[in-house]
């Protein structure tokens, strides 16, 4: 390990309203004046996105970039929503190679292939490597992303990221590659540091109520629980409030902060956003896969149980660094966790994380679905908070 | 985890490997759903001598050598760049499709069951791999071979078993072009006995006469008997039912259920040419496996639905499934029926039982609890556990009160008799409320816990029957802990003083404590009554705290007028408070705080304390009297302690219980508790403490039989701080009448 080349993380933030001054602001504070490895972005939905990215490309030089529009932004100074935060590697002990795919939708597993393709290109002699993977979270199965990056990418990389977002609007969504503003695509950033890199992953919410069988789903949409109508079983059992029963709006408000718990080996459940009902056909419709056949939970959490998943998250990043102080931290926290904590709790959360992790810097934002993969092969994660600790 | 957990995978497991239409997909799929399942991060597979597909290994990267001698069983591990060396599993695909599975986990540890799935993953991609070679090769099979993916998707969606097995002998005849198809299973309750389940060309009068048959007997039977595929080619000649219809050949291959044979699928053919060979072999046991999966999928899905209503310690219905039936059963009652009766169960000193014997015993109580309750009640009642040491009882149609007495004796009697834990012989009790009647099923089971409760503070072991009334004890009784809660929190507590004298002098040398409390509104509550409340509630710790600070702080007033003059001060110290890990620290902060020295506080703890026997007692014990602080044993006596405690623990003094201090002065004999109890301090050089003197003669007496100190209202009757202090500073000691 080169433990003498010189590595710097800086995070910016812009709450301004106009792109072009916003991606500057931001990206000045984080390349502050010299040459970055890597700069990543997350901003708001809203902005002109050319725009922003011209301005940072400009004050970084044309440093490899990748990026992607959010439902909310995290920055050391806490949660915003109409902002840009940049944040940006340099020095000789990081280098980065930055890669893309576009019109992901037609073949997820290629697209997750394709950009894992960037590990192969690091060539700085960097003992530490990741694959950060920022995506269009509405173009479908995004494990299929995974099995691809993998499949390239092998056991020995971790990878991370997080679906892009569009403030809660569910329409569409955007991703950055250098200059590119793009759609239904997967861009990625392999990232080799001559220090550890630390990575934590806790969701925070607890089982509710008896297991049951999933008696009827494709895909990602649940028609029968335990061979009753889902829906029905859903209200019920949850005891949701009257608007949710028929309000689509009330009902995502109500289904944000009680998702679906699917059994696994461990014992660990993954945990599975409900996104929608049909009252019509009485289904609940989740945005990922649920296997018919599967057992089931329904889950909920509080903003006790949720910030201490944060505390946890942070923790298992920091200690995997093994004793060296984090130079700044990423975090990929699911819009479901946000929804838990409202306004005054996320605030206390990003304070949470920056506090655990000594202060470092902090960059992240709200995520429509999570990346991380450190252990086995599955890697897509749903109401989670992922925490990487850059050391 | 269990055999459910690696039913589940399968079946998950089959369900994707079906989907993908070539080889080499449904090769690098399986292998990667392999991987998924076991959380392992490489797998691959091997055919031919060759890896024709790995997952995690990077591009270039792959040991291929290392991965070829797993497959051949001559090596355990292999090297995953980035992780080291790894422990690797292998499982055979089927034997149509000679090939290796391998799955590779960084933290190893494949467990038995792990590596069931494993085999049964690469019994599912085998099978896989065959039928898609076969549709490749055989493109007029087609429509049948998609039958078979239609089976996979019924299995995974968890149709009903009869319509998947159906499916089963439909796509067998089919494919094999043959008239006759059946699956016969062996019979849950008489394993003697076949039964048809699905069927497909048998007429009426076949399948009524051949409905049940013994096992052994016909092709299917020999299958089952014999475990393996039996042909026959010349059928007319086996003793058999369907011969006389003119079938001539047929073949059977067993299904089985997690290794056993568990039934057959036969096909028969009455085409006098027909002759059965391997490719007809290979695709009946094709056909086989997907029998035997589905019956052990349908078998989780009972077993799925069976856990989600009953306890799986006791393997009694759960919460869910008695208040369903007791729904049931009260929609009955309404209709003109007999009340119904719920009793609620709790097991007495149950955390005790945890406690000192372990969970294991814990459980083991409550597994003998479930079984022995089962046996009191009436066919057609339901019992259930509740949760921890809770059960309930649904007595339906009770015809009278006095029958539902009769059970409850019953269930009394029957649980009082002594059970073996960890073969340490244990007597337990449990007490039981009683509710009847006829109005909602929550409030029934609320009323008989209320009952329960009842029982529960009236002296455990005993049941008591639910009346209107008791429901207002118990509000008493929450709103009595409430006011306590609240006296502890606001400082609304006092503490009185009773002085402790010299027997020779009539000097007082020492104070004990004792918390007094007045509510605002419900008047004076007598220690009896709150210090029990607060052990229950969890209120004995701060409650104990505020003593200690209280009476600490008083006798250091004192010894600032007095000096070394003024007396010690004794605090009651509960079991609890003694258990809890920073009691030492948390008396000595207090005299440090408060400036009193530590040989200034006796610290009182009871008798059954030391019964227990715990190091942990004895080190924080040992811990006080480190810091100078004396104990002394509260009623000591009583609690049929053996003398081993008195060398054991560090003690100062003996307190003489009341009832012994009594008889201390009564005709001959009736002193000898007293008498030996002061014998026995003065052998361990300890002082003794006559408790509740009240006669001017139990003091002469006391101090003939060498007892040093007393306590009483002969001397003096608790009084406030300030009451005291006058005794003290007025005349220097009080001057009883000697």
């Amino acid at each position: 390990m080169n433990v003498g080349r010189d590595r710097w993380m800086n995070v910016g933030r812009s709450a301004e309203s106009d792109a072009a001054r916003a991606g500057s602001e931001a990206a000045a504070v984080a390349v502050n004046g010299r040459e970055a490895a890597l700069l990543v972005v997350f901003c708001s939905h809203e902005y002109d996105h050319a725009a922003l990215l011209r301005a940072v490309n400009e004050q970084s030089g044309g440093a490899p970039l990748i990026g992607c529009s959010t439902a909310g932004e995290i920055a050391t100074d806490g949660p915003g929503d109409a902002s840009a935060v940049v944040v940006a590697f340099g020095g000789d002990g990081f280098c980065a190679s930055t890669s893309v795919s576009r019109g992901a939708s037609s073949d997820l597993r290629a697209a997750g292939a394709d950009v894992a393709n960037a590990v192969a290109s690091l060539n700085g002699g960097h003992d530490e490597r990741v694959l950060l993977l920022l995506t269009d979270g509405l173009a479908g199965d995004q494990q299929e992303v995974v099995r691809g990056a993998y499949g390239v990418a092998g056991a020995a990389i971790p990878l991370v990221g997080g679906c892009a977002g569009d403030g809660l609007e569910m329409k569409s969504t955007v991703q950055f590659h250098g200059s590119e503003v793009l759609t239904d695509s997967v861009v990625s950033a392999a990232l080799g540091s001559d220090g550890p890199l630390g990575i934590g992953v806790r969701h925070g919410w607890r089982k509710v109520g008896e297991p049951m069988l999933v008696t009827k789903a494709s895909y990602n949409r649940v028609y029968s629980l335990a061979g009753e109508p889902a829906l029905d079983v859903y209200l019920d059992r949850l005891g949701a409030p009257e608007e949710a029963r028929h309000d689509p709006a009330a009902f995502t408000r109500f289904a944000l902060t009680h998702p679906l718990g699917l059994d696994r080996r461990s014992g660990e459940e993954h945990v599975r956003f409900i996104g929608e009902a049909d009252f019509e056909e009485r289904s609940i419709i989740s945005i990922a896969e649920v296997p018919q056949g599967g057992l089931a939970w329904f889950m909920e959490g509080d903003s006790d149980s949720v910030l201490r998943a944060t505390d946890a998250a942070c923790a298992d990043a920091v200690d995997a660094l093994g004793g060296s102080a984090p130079l700044g931290v990423l975090a990929f926290d699911c819009i479901a966790r946000r929804g838990v904590l409202g306004e005054e709790g996320i605030k206390a959360e990003v304070d949470r994380v920056s506090e655990r992790v000594g202060n470092a810097p902090v960059a992240g934002f709200y995520t429509y679905g999570e990346f991380a993969r450190t252990r086995g092969i599955s890697g897509f994660h749903n109401q989670t908070l992922v925490v990487m600790a850059v050391g | 985890m269990g055999r459910n957990w690696s039913t589940q995978q399968l079946v998950e497991f089959l369900a994707a490997v079906s989907s993908f239409g070539d080889e080499g997909a449904a090769t690098r799929g399986g292998a990667e759903r392999a991987a998924e399942a076991l959380e392992a991060e490489v797998a691959a597979v091997v055919r031919d001598d060759r890896v024709v597909t790995s997952v995690g290994f990077p591009p270039g990267e792959v040991p291929e050598q290392e991965l070829l001698e797993v497959a051949r069983g001559t090596r355990r591990d292999v090297g995953v760049p980035g992780l080291g060396v790894c422990e690797a599993v292998r499982a055979p695909l089927d034997e149509s499709v000679p090939g290796t599975l391998i799955v590779s986990r960084c933290d190893g540890g494949f467990s038995s069951e792990e590596l069931d799935l494993l085999r049964g993953m690469g019994r599912v991609l085998g099978l896989n791999l065959g039928m898609i070679r076969a549709l490749e090769s055989l493109q007029q099979r087609q429509r049948l071979l998609e039958t078979l993916a239609g089976i996979h998707r019924m299995i995974s969606r968890r149709a009903p078993l009869t319509d998947v097995l159906q499916a089963v002998v439909e796509g067998a005849a089919g494919l094999l072009g043959d008239s006759v198809a059946s699956v016969r299973l062996v019979e849950q309750d008489d394993p003697s006995t076949m039964t048809i389940v699905a069927q497909t060309g048998m007429t009426d009068e076949q399948l009524e006469r051949l409905r049940r048959t013994p096992v052994g007997e016909g092709l299917g039977g020999r299958a089952i008997a014999e475990g393996r595929v039996v042909v026959t080619n010349e059928y007319g000649e086996m003793p058999g039912a369907l011969a006389d219809r003119g079938l001539q050949a047929a073949i059977a291959a067993p299904v089985h259920d997690s290794g056993r044979t568990v039934g057959a699928l036969v096909v028969g053919s009455y085409d006098g040419d027909r002759r059965y060979g391997s490719h007809e072999h290979d695709t009946l046991v094709a056909f086989a496996e997907h029998a035997s999966l589905a019956v052990s999928d349908a078998k989780l899905a009972d077993a799925l639905v069976y856990q989600a209503l009953h306890d799986s310690l006791t393997g009694l219905p759960n919460r869910s499934l008695f208040m369903d039936r007791l729904g049931h059963c009260l929609a009955r009652s309404t209709r003109g029926m007999n009340p119904v009766a719920v009793m609620y169960i709790d097991v007495d000193g149950f955390k005790s039982v945890n406690d000192s014997l372990g969970h294991a015993a814990g459980d083991e109580l409550l597994v003998t609890v479930a079984g022995r309750l089962d046996s009191c009640v009436r066919p057609g009642d339901t019992v259930a556990r509740l949760g921890g040491d809770e059960f309930v009882v649904l007595l339906e149609e009770v015809d009278s009160q006095e029958e539902t007495r009769r059970i409850a004796e019953r269930v009394l009697e029957e649980l009082r008799k002594p059970c073996t834990l960890h073969g340490q012989e244990v007597i337990m009790t449990v007490s039981v409320g009683i509710a009847v009647g006829r109005e909602g099923a929550a409030e029934l089971v609320r009323n008989a816990d209320v009952a329960m409760y009842r029982a529960k503070s009236t002296g455990k072991g005993r049941y008591e029957v639910f009346e209107p009334g008791m429901r207002d004890r118990i509000v008493e009784r929450v709103t009595l802990e409430r006011h306590l809660r609240r006296a502890i929190e606001g400082d609304e507590l006092t503490l009185a003083y009773q002085p402790i004298v010299r027997l020779d002098s009539g000097e007082i040398v020492s104070v004990e404590a004792l918390a007094r409390w007045t509510d605002p509104e419900l008047g004076v509550v007598p220690p009896n009554r709150f210090i029990p409340i607060a052990e229950e509630a969890g209120l004995i710790l701060p409650l104990g705290a505020w003593v200690l600070r209280q009476a600490v702080r008083q006798a250091a007033k004192w010894r600032g007028r007095l000096g070394d003059a003024a007396p010690t001060v004794s605090v009651n110290v509960s079991g609890i408070e003694l258990e809890q890990a920073d009691v030492v620290a948390r008396v000595s902060e207090t005299l440090h705080e408060e400036g009193l020295p530590a040989a200034s506080l006796v610290v009182e703890i009871t008798e059954t304390v030391l019964m227990d026997d715990s190091n942990h007692v004895r080190a924080t014990l040992a811990g006080l009297r480190d810091l100078g602080v004396q104990i002394a044993v509260d009623d000591f006596g009583t609690g049929y302690s053996s003398l081993q405690f008195l060398s054991r623990f560090p003690i100062d003094v003996l307190k003489i219980p009341k009832p012994f201090v009594d008889d201390v002065d009564a005709p001959s004999g009736s002193s000898a508790l007293a008498r030996a109890i002061i014998d026995l301090a003065e052998n361990f050089s300890l002082r003794t403490v006559a408790e509740g003197v009240e006669q001017p003669g139990q003091a002469l007496t006391l101090r003939t039989l060498g007892c040093t100190w007393g306590q009483g209202y002969h001397f003096a009757r608790p009084v406030d701080s300030d009451a005291l202090g006058e005794l003290l500073y007025g005349a220097g000691a009080a001057s009883p009448q000697m």
